[in-house]
């Protein structure tokens, strides 16, 4: 299995780090997040469908399609915040706005951090310790920014009125930080 | 009145806290008198909170205001709290701390925009159609997702710069 590959696949794994970190702020939000990690496990990756994949991708189209699908995971819920912030209250349009906005940052910083993490396990594997050091701090404050912005993006949601909304966002906002991790 | 104290049953949506102002939506405000039960959301991780909660009238200068009771010390508050061992209690009793009284020490509260975070969701939450607080909101609104732009360009960046560097070592 090739790196992107076995990111990808340890991104689609449940694992139950998403309940006991900090990402579930309410016992409301347990069944939906149980529910989004159940629907992950289904799409989750078989080893004849990882076995085939390895044949056929090659790492920029791996890590391409990865974008690609969460962005399109993304839409629904963005055009959703985007209506918001066009109709709702006062108040909540300046909270939507803002979290539309730092969903837009996030995305630049996950693909960033995706790339620092797979050059730093290639330069692991070459051998060369030292390069792979020097990216690991700077993965390690990209993660730190990344989880920053992952709870403004929680604060803000709880103020907003529209609770579906609000419990996919937290959801959400906790899926994207684990990409990287 | 026409009330009866056990039939009343308050679930409060908001997290970790129960507001006088729900509780009024639910008993109405022809109430003198009772007492309910409360259900109140835990904070991150922590159990919801059962409790019998009373509603009074409390006269406050020429006005008569409705107050909840705290169950442990049966002063008349406003707001009261999960204190995080299934009980409810007002802000002493609770032992809760504001947001700022926590992590005014902390790294991401001083200097990674935690501190205009909590400015900007208490300007919201007190706001009532106050032009100019919000006003105020949307101007740090918009300078929070500014500053968090520069921060995310700056790590992105940095990291460019390292991979650049590695290939460029890599090549030599």
């Amino acid at each position: 299995m090739s790196l992107p590959q076995a990111e990808e696949a340890a991104e689609l794994a449940p694992s139950d780090y998403d309940i006991a970190g900090a990402g579930v702020p309410s016992p409301v939000a347990v069944p939906v997040l149980l529910r989004e990690l159940q629907q992950q496990a289904q799409q989750a990756p078989t080893p004849e469908k990882v076995a085939s994949a390895e044949t056929s991708d090659s790492p920029a189209s791996a890590a391409g399609s990865l974008r690609e699908r969460r962005a399109e995971q993304l839409r629904p819920l963005r055009t959703e915040l985007r209506q918001v912030a066009r109709r709702g209250t006062v108040e909540e349009r300046i909270l939507a706005q803002l979290i539309d906005d730092e969903f837009d940052v996030m995305m630049l910083l996950e693909e960033a951090k995706r790339q620092l993490a797979h050059q730093s396990l290639e330069l692991i594997v070459q051998g060369n310790p030292q390069s792979a050091l020097l990216l690991g701090q700077v993965l390690h404050r990209a993660v730190s920014t990344s989880n920053v912005l992952k709870q403004r993006i929680q604060n803000c949601a709880a103020g907003l009125a529209n609770l579906r909304l609000q419990q996919h966002l937290l959801v959400m906002a906790g899926e994207v930080r684990n990409d990287g991790d | 009145m026409g009330i009866e104290a056990s039939s009343v049953e308050v679930f409060s949506l908001r997290i970790g806290e129960l507001r006088v102002g729900d509780v009024l939506d639910v008993v109405g405000t022809d109430v003198v008198e009772v007492e309910l039960l409360a259900v109140v959301l835990g904070r991150d991780g922590q159990a919801p909170a059962t409790g019998r909660v009373g509603v009074r009238r409390h006269r406050a200068g020429r006005a008569y205001h409705f107050m909840l009771t705290c169950p442990s010390c049966s002063s008349p508050v406003r707001v009261l709290h999960n204190d995080g061992a299934q009980g409810i209690g007002c802000r002493g009793c609770a032992a809760h701390r504001t947001r700022h009284q926590q992590q005014k020490r902390r790294l991401d509260y001083r200097q990674l925009g935690g501190r205009e975070e909590d400015r900007l969701l208490r300007l919201l939450r007190t706001s009532n159609g106050n032009q100019a607080r919000r006003r105020r909101a949307r101007r740090l609104a918009r300078s929070l997702a500014q500053a968090d732009h520069l921060r995310v360009d700056v790590v992105v960046a940095e990291a460019t710069n390292m991979l650049t560097a590695i290939a460029d070592r890599e090549a030599t």
